[in-house]
């Protein structure tokens, strides 16, 4: 499977995002999504070697920011909206539901921008290979 | 400039107790913040930032500011996201080790 499966999840349980812990849930496959695919990215394209701890997602994003500032500007956000939706209670209500405006809009654009960053990357592979022969 | 009571104002009690100690121990970062905020301001009518100590992992830095920033739409808070970290990345003034800096969306109210 790769990341953006878990967006699978979101679609399936909009039509009852009317519920707290159904949009809190949306949260969490969104930035799980995400991260997913930009690591996928930094270890394709950027060498990089997962670390097996929780300081992966540090490490991703700090390896992404070498290609794209946004990109790792709007990761980091995420993870932050994640750790409030799971962790954070007592929360209004309309809160949550703009923490799930943002996280799916940052969603979107990273991994719109990833896979740019992607066809970039893979252009100048073979304009390098090319190059070589 | 924002007055750091008026940033305080919806942090939890133990955070204000934080906040003051990294500011204390870190004075220069209060201009950093109201740089901050005023550029907030000044760009995103009706922005409004509170200071917090929170942290979710390790490698957090002790504060976080977030700075909501009514937008009409999810598009238009995407615009200001980008426009708010271009303005951060080029004003390098703000230490990023010791204060985390976020915009963050809400709705613009009518009227």
């Amino acid at each position: 499977m790769r990341g953006t499966d878990f967006l699978k999840t979101v679609e399936v349980l909009r039509p009852y995002a009317t519920d707290e812990w159904i949009v809190r849930t949306q949260i969490g496959r969104a930035y799980y999504a995400t991260f997913w695919e930009a690591r996928s990215f930094v270890e394709t394209h950027l060498g990089y070697v997962r670390s097996g701890r929780a300081s992966e997602h540090r490490e991703v994003a700090t390896r992404l920011a070498f290609s794209d500032q946004q990109a790792f500007r709007a990761l980091s956000r995420l993870r932050v909206i994640r750790n409030a939706a799971d962790y954070d209670d007592g929360m209004h209500p309309g809160a949550v539901g703009n923490l799930w405006v943002e996280a799916e809009t940052l969603s979107a654009w990273v991994i719109t921008r990833l896979a740019e960053l992607t066809q970039d990357a893979i252009e100048a592979e073979n304009a390098a290979e090319g190059s070589a022969t | 400039m924002v007055a750091l009571r008026q940033l305080l104002s919806e942090s939890r009690s133990q955070d204000v107790e934080t906040v003051m100690a990294v500011l204390r121990e870190h004075p220069e970062l209060t201009g950093q913040i109201s740089a901050v905020t005023e550029y907030a301001e000044r760009t995103f009518p009706g922005a409004r930032a509170v200071l917090e100590a929170r942290q979710y992992d390790e490698w957090d830095p002790p504060l976080m500011l977030t700075v909501t920033i009514p937008s009409d739409t999810a598009e238009a808070y995407r615009h200001a996201f980008a426009a708010f970290y271009d303005w951060l990345g080029s004003s390098s003034r703000v230490n990023e080790s010791l204060i985390a800096i976020y915009p963050a969306f809400a709705p613009r109210m009518a009227g």
